[in-house]
């Protein structure tokens, strides 16, 4: 009978394919399957991925408790990735630290935490000296300012309103010798950004968060080695000073200018000189960007190039 | 460039052949490193794939291989192929492991975990026709202990 032989062909497949496959399921769905049948029942707790998904504040309780019995559960030793997409990472530190610390002591390679709830989280030091984290994303965190980073394998490093005084990302760049790609959105700036590692390549710059305080708002490039630059998105009115991109092969240079009329509420026509001025400087801005990127071989530019030399 | 172009004469298991341009069969690591070790004789047996499995992998591996294709081109067909039957996919996933063609498993891998994916523990049996072996008390206490997760 067709119906005899289809029957529990999927049972058939060896275990350690059945636990690559439970490996790509949200924790929550990947115990679910151990009630399927008795051949199921502790594949789930071999997985080498753990990712976990909460997004609503009515379950989070209830989660953080379901989490820690499923850490307790676990017969494999071996995490790669620890993928952490909660309500509020910031208001279960305590429990965040304990799972952090278990996939730390067994080498994970790749981490990745997001919010929700906005609100800050404080990087737990346990963190910042893990030598086997190869990819790294971050988001609605801070560094302990006082912390040593030393991230050895480090290749990929994300981060996502994240506040970067100098001090940390001074500390980030030299904690992390074989980094090689750079993404940071939303965040708070510093004012300089010097790379001085060769195999750092790729730099991506998105979203500014905007500062309050008077007086000029710039961030210094300092990058010789970097062969790939994108700055996109919104950086309020920050002005990026391509100091030195020597090696750029390819650059994405597409964010939103926006001069003082468009950022305070209060402008008034009187105002109209301070505006000619943030045009002006702008038009400088791009003459040296040019001059910068001539040497690019793949340049992609904002619609603003068009409105400067209009 | 065609006088150059070699061939490779892959067997099934059901002593079906297949004959195949090199260049698209190394697709497999199994194969490529057979090949590149000079272990490759007139035929290459595949003890563990039957002609109508690999029928599809090469359909697969032929589409992949097409030159200016484009990615939306390929996404669908993706999207297509592996909308078969379980035991299809089963199948499939068996021979991509031992063809060790890593891009064609994540791919099958990724579509049963998108068929389990929310279902609750009946619905993934139901799915994969899966007989559940476990006797109403122990069912009762394994759902005890998690309540919650099973919600």
């Amino acid at each position: 009978m067709a119906d005899e032989e289809t029957l529990d062909e999927i049972n058939k497949l060896p275990e350690s394919l059945l636990v690559q496959i439970i490996s790509l399921l949200p924790i929550k769905d990947a115990f679910k399957t151990s009630l399927v049948s008795k051949k199921w029942q502790h594949l789930w707790t071999c997985t080498d991925n753990v990712v976990l998904l909460c997004n609503k504040h009515s379950e989070a309780e209830n989660f953080v408790s379901f989490v820690d019995y499923a850490f307790a559960q676990r017969s494999s030793s071996k995490i790669r990735k620890f993928y952490l997409d909660f309500w509020s990472i910031a208001r279960y530190s305590f429990n965040v630290k304990q799972w952090l610390t278990y996939v730390i002591e067994n080498q994970v390679e790749d981490i990745k935490l997001e919010s929700v709830f906005s609100d800050m989280y404080t990087l737990p030091q346990v963190l910042y000296t893990c030598s086997s984290l190869r990819t790294l994303s971050l988001s609605d965190c801070a560094f302990d300012l006082r912390a040593v980073i030393s991230w050895k394998s480090l290749k990929k490093l994300k981060l996502e309103h994240v506040k970067l005084y100098n001090e940390v990302i001074v500390k980030l760049l030299s904690g992390c010798p074989a980094l090689e790609s750079l993404e940071l959105s939303l965040f708070h700036s510093f004012r300089r950004l010097e790379i001085n590692n060769p195999n750092l390549k790729i730099l991506k710059l998105k979203d500014i968060w905007p500062e309050y305080e008077e007086g000029d708002h710039t961030l210094e490039i300092v990058a010789p080695y970097i062969q790939h630059l994108e700055i996109s998105s919104d950086i309020d009115d920050f002005k990026c000073r391509l100091v030195d991109v020597s090696s750029l092969v390819t650059a994405e240079i597409t964010f939103d200018i926006r001069c003082e009329s468009d950022i305070q509420d209060d402008y008034e026509y009187g105002e109209f000189d301070k505006c000619c001025n943030y045009h002006r400087a702008f038009w400088m801005l791009v003459q040296d960007y040019l001059h910068k990127l001539r040497h690019v071989t793949e340049l992609t530019i904002g619609t603003w190039f068009v409105e400067v030399y209009y | 460039m065609s006088s150059s172009t070699k061939f490779l004469t892959l067997k099934t298991c059901d002593d079906k052949k297949f004959v195949l341009d090199e260049a698209i069969a190394v697709r497999s690591q199994t194969i490529k490193n057979m090949v590149e070790d000079d272990c490759v004789s007139n035929v290459i047996p595949l003890p563990n794939v039957d002609s109508k499995t690999m029928t599809k992998v090469i359909e697969y591996w032929k589409k992949h291989s097409e030159e200016g294709i484009s990615k939306d081109m390929l996404m669908d067909f993706d999207k297509a192929f592996v909308k078969v039957h379980h035991s299809i996919l089963h199948a499939l996933i068996l021979a991509a492991n031992f063809l060790n063609d890593k891009e064609m498993l994540d791919m099958m891998c990724q579509e049963v975990v998108d068929r389990i994916k929310g279902k609750t523990p009946e619905e993934i049996r139901k799915e994969f026709d899966i007989k559940n072996d476990f006797t109403p008390e122990e069912e009762e206490e394994i759902r005890k202990e998690n309540a919650w997760a099973f919600e």
